[in-house]
């Protein structure tokens, strides 16, 4: 199976971009990867979950390797980490060292679908108020309605 | 490597001098060895005498017994290793299709191409130790499938199976729990056993992984949690302690998510700590439902230096405790829709009244109806507890 997955590294910052799972399938590969960069004083790793939507708790064991072994405790962040993902760190308790940030196309994205959602609430109640002084002026109509004459 | 036994077949007398010529040095090194007959009866009589010949060089056209019914013959023998080449006069090509199509590996014409005959016999050679090596690899997988039958028995053996488990505190609460791994054995597993006369401990987990990796995790894991707390230690003391051992010694960075409960028969409180593992669910008499805060701690095994801590929760007559492994909420069906929180909320709304048996058999059955055919992909494991 494809490894679906890139690791860089930049000065004492690991960059990990991540497929769109982590799993048994390919977290094997990445734990042999990730062994490389022992003792090399790594300070930050950076995982890139923009694509990521599934990760098991094989993929769970690289954090803690990349926490326990790659350096001393060093900075763990995932970027563009999606809700049900980080559910998973909360209830691991791994949010307590995970920092998490969204680039700005992701923050951009996400404002955009929460705009339209909330202006779609909002549609939603104006149609529904209208109904409602439909039903409240139109009790003869609506009786009607209701007995299948209109 | 293991010598080469190949049997010539040809009633002309030559074929031998020249076989023995020809392949001499092979046969002096011990790399071939040669059996000779003259028809396809004295050919039969040398296999059953020597029934580790794997490649036999076949005339067709003989007397008492031709190439053609030998090769049925041998067919008959079922030995999937056996190669049988077969050779005849070149305008014998009839006879050579028939053979071909009743399973010779391959043919030579006469007059024998030597240099030819012995390139087919070292390509019959590679497919032979193929096919030796497959007979290996089938004979380890057969082995191994027997060791996992013994290692689903041995797991089970770890979980406690007599239900009531206190039969002395019947009145007091009432307990069932189930595992069903997804595979041969699986890394999920629950435990409950008495502290002293007030306390019972309940435990349910969920290792990392499956399969035999997970099986031996949870051997250990299961082993030192249930030490612990069988010394009367509190929750949070019997998490950290096993972290501490487990960390040490976890190969691989596996772990396992637990959640320990104390549960005091006399006053129905239970004093528990959450290990990363799923918050249980509590149905209270009335019928409401509640579901534990999350406690954000490590899972066991992961981190050596975490600390846990404990909470409580107070149990009052007729509430009942649900803890249950990930398998539950995850199981999927042939579109990979999740079960999830709210179709075991629905389940768990009906149950106030009914016994931890029939909660977990609910919980079970609804998961059934709801995967339908789909394959089972993680453990599922429910442990109930219920204060009467």
């Amino acid at each position: 199976m494809e490894e679906n997955f890139n690791i860089n590294l930049d000065g004492t910052t690991l960059t990990v971009i991540l497929g769109v799972e982590l799993t048994k399938e390919n977290a094997p590969a990445m734990l042999q990867l990730l062994g490389r960069y022992r003792g090399q004083d790594i300070r930050k790793v950076v995982f890139d979950a923009t694509e990521l939507v599934f990760i098991s708790s094989a993929g769970i064991r690289c954090i803690i390797y990349a926490r326990r072994e790659l350096g001393q405790k060093p900075e763990i962040v995932f970027e563009n980490c999606a809700k049900e993902i980080y559910e998973v760190f909360e209830m691991t308790g791994l949010t307590r060292f995970i920092s998490f940030v969204k680039d700005n196309r992701t923050k951009d994205r996400e404002d955009k679908a929460e705009a339209g959602d909330k202006l779609s609430q909002k549609l939603a109640n104006i149609r529904q108020k209208e109904l409602d002084n439909f039903a409240t002026n139109s009790d003869v109509v609506c009786y009607q309605m209701k007995l299948g004459e209109e | 490597m293991a010598t080469i036994k190949i049997l010539s077949v040809d009633d002309e007398a030559p074929v031998e001098l020249m076989m023995k010529h020809h392949f001499r040095r092979k046969i002096r090194s011990g790399e071939y060895e040669f059996f000779f007959a003259r028809n396809g009866l004295e050919a039969l009589a040398v296999l059953a005498n020597t029934p580790d010949i794997e490649i036999i060089l076949c005339d067709i056209n003989m007397p008492e017994m031709d190439g053609l019914t030998l090769l049925a013959k041998v067919n008959e023998m079922h030995n999937p290793a056996m190669r049988v080449i077969m050779v005849s006069a070149y305008g014998d090509m009839s006879n050579i299709r028939q053979a071909m199509n009743n399973g010779a590996f391959d043919f030579a014409t006469k007059p024998i191409d030597m240099d030819d005959l012995a390139l087919t016999i070292e390509k019959a050679i590679e497919q032979i130790h193929y096919v030796h090596e497959s007979q290996k690899e089938h004979t380890q997988l057969e082995s191994l499938k027997e060791d996992l039958v013994s290692a689903k028995e041995i797991q089970q053996s770890f979980l406690p199976m007599v239900f009531p488990p206190f039969p002395e505190d019947n009145d007091k609460l009432d307990i069932y729990a189930s595992m069903s791994a997804a595979k041969d054995v699986g890394g999920d597993f629950y435990d409950f056993f008495r502290i002293d006369d007030d306390h019972i401990a309940l435990v349910i987990a969920d290792v990392c992984g499956k399969g035999i990796p997970a099986a031996l995790f949870m051997a250990v894991s299961r082993t030192i949690i249930h030490s612990k707390g069988m010394q009367g230690v509190s929750a949070a003391e019997c998490l950290t302690e096993s972290n501490r051992l487990l960390a040490n010694s976890s190969v691989n960075y596996m772990f396992v998510t637990v959640f320990y409960a104390i549960f005091n028969t006399k006053t129905g409180l239970v004093t528990y700590s959450n290990a990363g593992h799923n918050s249980p669910h509590i149905v209270r008499a009335g019928g409401t439902i509640e579901q534990l805060p999350m406690d954000r701690q490590f899972m066991v095994g992961a981190f050596e230096e975490e600390v846990y801590v404990e909470k409580t929760l107070q149990l009052e007559h007729g509430d009942t405790l649900v803890m249950f492994t990930d398998g539950v909420t995850e199981a999927m069906d042939s579109t990979n829709r999740l079960f999830g929180t709210d179709r075991l909320n629905n389940i768990l709304s009906g149950v106030a009244d009914k016994s931890s048996q029939e909660i977990v058999e609910a919980i079970k059955a609804g998961i059934t109806d709801f995967v339908e055919d789909a394959e089972q992909n993680d453990d599922i494991t429910l442990l109930v507890l219920k204060r009467k």
